[in-house]
């Protein structure tokens, strides 16, 4: 926008808003609630941070803007740093740097996006389809007559380790050594950091060692696999040795730990509704909506961050550019606008496509249909084989989370007949 | 009206594809197919739902 079409207009900082603390005792002890309350006066909220944009329909416009003109947010400031030392580590900061090439410059992103994203294509997934069964078949053989099981350990941590690392061409062998690491880099994205600082700093030295030297040997015997295909592009000049390294490591933290999360949660909530778990069961073509509305429930990144490219205009108010924007997906997925007794689970949802826990716009989840298409494929086998499933402990890292974090799910269960 | 998927901006995210399954669909392609441009009023409501929700903002509807 010209200087002109902003004179005379509010900027949001002035705006009458209601106000939210991300560390504060309301919304530590029911986001949700105080996104609501929120919601009831305005589309947005002031927070110490930044505006907390709580509508469906503004989450979703501003998460859609165009992409010249809004950037997502720096990796530090989404993290709400209370103490900027918190992030002035050695290992953290290289761990930032890596994440920053998906979200740094938005040519930059455009560019390294569309090299992977044939990765992705919904008849490439469909192709892995067969894969996704017989790994979740053959972890969920691996406890279902214990009776129960620790279900982010057992079950959540391995199946998208052992997917991605087929697809991506990594051994079979290595996946245990990769996702302890890679299941624990998301301890980087809870605050405050002290209480899981050393298990944070020990996963992205881990991670950080285990694709340095997986370059390597790529670089001795190239194969038919991801990272040989990158070098093979960094020795036509169209990627950095520095880009191999970080698309190597933010892919493996995006396709592993993400879907852990995700589906920890969904699991957790099926614990509830026996009978949708029996209906899972009985007829998995139910799967993929009931994933879309377990993420409506719980999308594991509960707001998404953006920062505008430029000064702009939003519904007649200013932004400058730089101000940093919490869209809230996790609120927006309860907006009564968009969907009836948003606080209910059905899994019949008619547009329960819609919610936002992949995010929109030009940053969308880039592996989203792996993602729903590993989900969708694992309920109807874990409802198959662990019939009757009860909840016995769950527990999730405490504290504020950019990306949400299941730490256990204890459930127990019948044998299957 | 009208429906029409600009094929610069799909990314085959699917998301249409649950919403209104009678209007579009994925089939091996790399942009998404629309089975019925002219939809008939029934399927107003969800046809509005999958533009409002395509996360690549890559359906119009137009009138006419």
């Amino acid at each position: 926008v010209d200087a002109e079409t902003l004179i005379g207009l509010p900027a949001i900082d002035e705006l009458e808003l209601p106000r939210v603390d991300f560390f504060g005792p309301e919304y530590q002890s029911d986001p949700l609630a105080a996104c609501r309350a929120a919601r009831e006066q305005a589309w947005a909220a002031h927070t110490p941070h930044g505006p907390l944009v709580v509508t469906h329909e503004d989450v979703n416009e501003l998460l859609r803007y165009p992409e010249a003109q809004m950037v997502e947010m720096d990796i530090a400031t989404m993290l709400r740093p209370e103490a900027d030392e918190e992030l002035a580590s050695p290992p953290l900061e290289d761990w930032l740097a890596a994440l920053r090439l998906f979200m740094g410059p938005d040519s930059q992103h455009v560019r390294l996006r569309r090299l992977c994203s044939s990765l992705f294509r919904p008849a490439v997934v469909d192709g892995w389809r067969p894969a996704m069964r017989e790994v979740a078949e053959e972890l969920v053989e691996g406890f279902a007559g214990a009776g129960e099981c620790e279900f982010v350990g057992d079950f959540a941590n391995l199946f998208p380790a052992h997917v991605f690392a087929r697809i991506i061409g990594l051994p079979e062998e290595e996946v245990p050594a990769f996702s302890r690491w890679s299941g624990d880099i998301g301890l980087t994205f809870v605050r405050p950091l002290g209480p899981v600082r050393e298990r944070a700093e020990a996963a992205i030295v881990g991670l950080f060692g285990y694709v340095a030297d997986l370059i390597e040997r790529r670089r001795r015997e190239p194969g038919d696999d991801l990272v040989s295909s990158f070098l093979e592009l960094e020795r036509a000049g169209e990627m950095s040795a520095f880009e191999v390294r970080g698309l190597g490591l933010a892919l493996i933290q995006a396709g592993h730990e993400t879907t852990k999360s995700q589906l920890s949660f969904c699991v957790w909530e099926l614990t509830r509704h026996p009978d949708v778990w029996k209906r899972l069961a009985d007829e998995p073509a139910i799967a993929v909506n009931v994933v879309h509305e377990l993420m409506r429930l719980h999308p594991i990144i509960p707001e998404p961050g953006r920062q505008p490219a430029t000064d702009i205009v939003y519904r007649g108010v200013k932004i400058a550019a730089g101000t940093p924007l919490f869209l809230s997906a996790a609120a927006a997925n309860r907006d009564p606008e968009v969907f009836e007794h948003p606080d209910r689970f059905d899994p019949d949802r008619p547009n329960a496509a819609r919610q936002l826990g992949f995010g929109a716009g030009p940053h969308y989840c880039l592996g989203a249909n792996l993602a729903r298409a590993e989900m969708a494929e694992a309920l109807p086998i874990l409802a198959r084989s662990l019939p009757n499933l009860r909840l016995l402990e769950f527990r999730e890292v405490e504290g504020q989370h950019a990306i949400r974090r299941a730490e256990a799910l204890r459930v127990a269960f019948d044998r299957a007949a | 009206v009208r429906v029409r998927v600009d094929p610069g901006l799909c990314e085959t995210n699917g998301v249409c594809v649950s919403l209104a399954p009678e209007v579009f669909r994925l089939q091996g392609d790399d942009v998404v197919r629309v089975l019925d441009d002219l939809p008939p009023p029934e399927l107003r409501a969800s046809v509005e739902d999958a533009a409002a929700g395509c996360p690549r903002a890559a359906i119009l509807i137009e009138d006419g």
